[in-house]
């Protein structure tokens, strides 16, 4: 009889974890979400044409350089300023046959590293469901 | 010989010759000793060397043509027939002669540049031309060649090239997604990318340039010459080249794709890649640019300042246009004489663009945008705002009554396209309509804050010709609006001091006088209306989203129209303002409103009755009497049993439908004419006997729909029995017989009951009190109410699924 009731309560116990990590516990709040009206990046160097840029000097002697993207979200208020996702673009290197590889990258963390030098463009997205974004070019040279 | 000429003397001469010999012979030996030393002090004292070469590293055999040369801090080189080269730096003026400088003057060199220094100075350099360089030299008077210098357009020489890429607005239209859930983006997106051929379509790339001199200088103005290409398209595969020429030609300035007439609906791919860069400065190859694009007739518009070439006019057209500005609102102002004037609108724009110094203008037929655009006043000509000798309060501000882009479509085989290609019209920025008050011919703003007032200003305006006019039976000219998204100035949250911008926010689009309107796939939020069609035309709304305006999102003005897969939320007013035509505009009246809603659009609009737009409106106090009787029967029992509320859990109404004739609640006129057709519901028609009923009542009326009882042939049916009563069934009765139809009956302050009503019924209102309550089947309530005097108004009321919602 005992080993039935703490089998039953081993299967209740790991029933409860599967249900917990699917549904969640946090309740929806969706109906009092502020949501960010604005985000923009505030360590650019210059603006060209229109766009920011940061220059960036590559390290010969370290053989790579990074840097990280600073930003600015509004309001204070809004319910998850923490929902921030980061996109690069122009980083691949294409040789003379057409082969791609990656040289820079950006993470979630807003960290770019180059491991050669050259251009490209990182863009810091809101996930909250405001769908706003501000993207900046970086040169390392 | 020398020894022998001694020896001859030392023999053959007395002691006297002898001593004189000697002093000869010293004379002879101190003389050659005083040559030699003179000819070794001389050679000791460094003779000038002979000039054997004159260079400088300063100058480059090529140079990019907006380069400049620094020829102040040019240094030269002087290899010498011997000893170390010398290095001047010091030169006189530039293309000077020795002659002509100051006496005194400290320099070194003069350089020679056959006319290139002033040539850069003047910004008249001739490309390809060579340049010959060369150096004066002071110390010898002598000209020395230097370089032989060359301008040309290559941009590689001066710069790299860090970057080679799609414009943000490509990038843009590229990375669109579709979301039905979303409310910001676009309901479905096809990736067709669609271009006019009335004038050229920029495709200008993004681009940097790093100098390959300064490390500070990086830059995007720099010009870059691109190499331009143009490819058919084999289904989804790029196909053969096309040369330019017959089909398309390319502004290189302006990386302008210009199309010619006779290729509509044909797909392309544009190409450009960089002339003279292989690789990026990483060393990277460069990937070309690619666009696929199908043409169209109609008009390119990539800045704000160009929308308004939808309202050119040919000089050959302007006969068939009569819109213009002429009541007291929206007349313009003379500048000079401060008298107020009529004038057309095609116009003023005209003039718009002749005074930017564009000529040939023509009429367009469509509209294609290829940037997101911030439209403000400086992109509109100043007629349409008030001036400050006008009014201190007013100056800046939108005149009501105007329609600040309008499009004439005289002729019913008019068709016009405005296609957004998925970007963003944002009239935020734009100037609003001001509260005013009139006085005989004169406009006065009275205040910046009172509120009393809807503005009828709209910015999109399509007019035709008055349908009797035309005589055109069901023939329509037809306006299409698709892929845009735009937000005017209204915004989200109409409280407090927002309220009277908000009012005065222009509605988005409006078609009026025999014109079919349709707006697919957009996007238009917080504007007056979103889409006013009015006075003959139907109109479509399809994968639309309309959201916040401060009045209504659609304003249906004698014409029928559908809403499919469409959403529509959140506005001041309700979801449609139906306005019928009276007789006394239109007698006698054989047509009314009517729109079908199909199953997959969403109509939410929650309301309560103390809303501004309530508050400014004329029926609002019959507005605000109907909702509070219905508010306060929310949970009748017939509802009860359905899990449905009338009012939501934060009190508020999804107020569907507005009904009135177009003299609003001062019209003496009997009856109503808007039919609506919900999914799954059978069409209600206010034009109806009922109509009767309630005037002699003086009360509110709900009517709701027997779900069973859906009729065949999409016509109106009450009862088990299924009879049909016409689309128009003025004069026929609403029930027939022993058939039966089911209402909700009120007094002045309550909803009494949902009934059963025979035609007995009708014929005598006291049954219906206190009959018992049947199962309510349905989703909207239609209300019906009786005015102050003998108007009418309808509503119609969507129910709150309590069991849904949770």
């Amino acid at each position: 009889m005992k080993k039935s009731v703490m089998f039953l309560i081993g299967i209740i116990y790991l029933v409860s974890i599967v249900i917990v990590t699917f549904f969640g516990m946090k309740i929806a709040i969706d109906q009092f979400k502020i949501y960010m009206t604005s985000i923009e990046i505030t360590n650019y160097q210059r603006v060209i044409d229109g766009e920011k840029y940061i220059i960036l000097t590559f390290d010969d002697v370290q053989g790579y350089s990074s840097l990280f993207i600073d930003y600015e979200t509004g309001p204070d208020s809004a319910t998850e300023q923490e929902k921030i996702s980061f996109r690069i673009s122009g980083n691949e290197f294409v040789d003379g046959e057409g082969n791609r590889s990656v040289y820079a990258t950006v993470s979630q963390i807003g960290e770019v590293t180059f491991t050669r030098r050259g251009h490209v463009v990182v863009t810091v997205l809101t996930e909250d469901g405001s769908h706003l974004s501000d993207s900046v070019n970086i040169l390392c040279r | 010989m020398f020894c022998e000429f001694v020896e001859t003397c030392y023999n053959k001469a007395t002691i006297h010759k002898r001593r004189m010999c000697m002093k000869k012979l010293c004379m002879v030996l101190l003389g050659f000793a005083f040559m030699f030393a003179s000819a070794g002090l001389v050679a000791c004292n460094s003779a000038p060397a002979s000039v054997k070469r004159v260079s400088s590293d300063d100058f480059r055999p090529a140079y990019y043509y907006e380069e400049t040369i620094d020829f102040d801090s040019v240094t030269v080189k002087v290899e010498l027939s011997k000893g170390n080269p010398l290095i001047l730096d010091k030169q006189g003026d530039i293309d000077t002669n020795i002659e002509d400088a100051a006496a005194d003057a400290d320099f070194e060199f003069i350089l020679k540049t056959s006319g290139l220094a002033q040539a850069l100075r003047t910004g008249t350099v001739e490309l390809g031309h060579e340049y010959e360089i060369s150096c004066l030299l002071k110390r010898d008077k002598k000209e020395y060649h230097l370089a032989t210098v060359v301008f040309t357009d290559n941009v590689s020489l001066a710069y790299d090239l860090s970057k080679f890429d799609e414009s943000a607005a490509i990038k843009d239209f590229k990375a669109v997604t579709a979301s039905s859930v979303d409310e910001g983006k676009f309901m479905s997106y096809d990736g067709e990318y669609v271009i006019g051929d009335d004038n050229a379509f920029k495709f200008k790339p993004s681009y940097t340039l790093i100098s390959k001199s300064d490390i500070d200088d990086i830059t995007s103005s720099v010009y870059l010459p691109v190499n331009a290409k143009v490819f058919a398209v084999n289904g989804n595969a790029k196909g053969d080249e096309i040369p330019q020429g017959t089909v398309w030609t390319f502004d290189s300035l302006n990386y302008g794709f210009n199309f010619a007439e006779g290729h509509e609906g044909e797909k392309y791919i544009l190409q450009l890649s960089p002339k003279n860069f292989e690789t990026l400065y990483t060393g990277s190859q460069i990937t070309p640019i690619e666009l696929k694009v199908t043409i169209a007739d109609g008009y390119n518009v990539h800045e704000a300042s160009e929308l308004g070439h939808m309202c050119v006019v040919g000089e050959d057209e302007t006969a068939a246009v009569n819109a213009c500005a002429y009541n007291d609102y929206n007349r313009f102002m003379n500048k000079t004489t401060g008298q107020y004037y009529t004038e057309k609108y095609y116009k003023v724009w005209n003039d718009f663009y002749t005074a930017k110094g564009e000529t040939n203008l023509k009429s367009v037929n469509g509209i294609f945008l290829h940037d997101n655009l911030t439209i403000t006043s400086e992109d509109v000509p100043s007629e349409y705002f008030v001036m400050r000798s006008e009014s201190v309060y007013g100056e800046g501000a939108l005149r009501d009554w105007s329609f600040v882009f309008p499009h004439y479509t005289p002729n019913l085989s008019d068709k016009f396209t405005f296609n957004g290609n998925y970007f963003h019209l944002d009239f935020t920025q734009f100037p609003v309509a001001l509260n005013h008050d009139k006085d005989g011919a004169l406009v006065h703003y009275t205040s910046e804050s009172a509120i009393d007032y809807l503005t009828n200003s709209v910015l999109f305006f399509f007019a035709g010709q008055p349908h009797e006019v035309t005589d055109a039976g069901d023939e329509f000219a037809f306006v299409e609006f698709l892929n845009v998204s735009a937000a005017g100035a209204s915004g989200k949250q109409i409280t407090g001091d927002a309220v009277d911008h908000a009012a005065g926010t222009p509605t988005f689009l409006k078609t009026q006088d025999s014109v079919e309107v349709a707006l697919k796939n957009s996007i238009v939020k917080e504007f007056q209306i979103g889409l006013n069609s009015s006075e003959k035309g139907d109109w479509l709304v399809k994968d639309t989203k309309i959201f916040d305006c401060y009045n209504c999102g659609l304003y249906a003005y004698d014409g029928n129209g559908e809403i499919k897969n469409s959403q529509l939320k959140r506005f001041g007013g309700p979801v449609v303002f139906s306005v019928s035509q009276n007789e006394r505009n239109h007698a006698p009246v054989e047509i009314h409103n009517s729109f079908v809603v199909d199953d997959a659009s969403i109509l939410e609009n929650f309301v309560t009755a103390d809303q501004t737009w309530f508050m400014m409106n004329p029926p609002a106090p019959t507005l605000v009497q109907m909702f509070q009787m219905l508010s306060a029967e929310n949970n009748l029992d017939g509802l009860v049993q359905t899990g449905k509320t009338i009012l939501n859990e934060a009190g508020k109404f999804n107020l569907q439908v507005l009904v009135l004739d177009d003299n609003y609640l001062e019209s003496n006129y009997d009856k109503l004419y808007t039919e609506v057709t919900y999914p799954d519901e059978i069409p209600i028609d206010y034009d109806s006997q009922i109509m009767e009923f309630v005037k002699e009542e003086a009360r509110l009326v709900i009517r709701h729909q027997y779900y069973e009882s859906l009729s065949s042939e999409g016509k109106a049916a009450v009862g088990n029995d299924e009879a049909n009563i016409p689309l128009s069934n003025f004069p026929d009765p609403i029930v027939l017989g022993d058939q039966y139809g089911h209402f909700a009956i009120c007094d002045t302050t309550s909803i009494i009951a949902f009934v059963t009503v025979t035609s007995f019924d009708l014929n005598d209102p006291q049954y219906e009190v206190g009959t018992d309550a049947v199962e309510f089947v349905g989703n909207n309530l239609y209300v019906y109410c009786p005015a102050p005097g003998a108007a009418r108004a309808g509503m119609i009321v969507s129910l709150y699924d309590v069991v849904a919602a949770a």
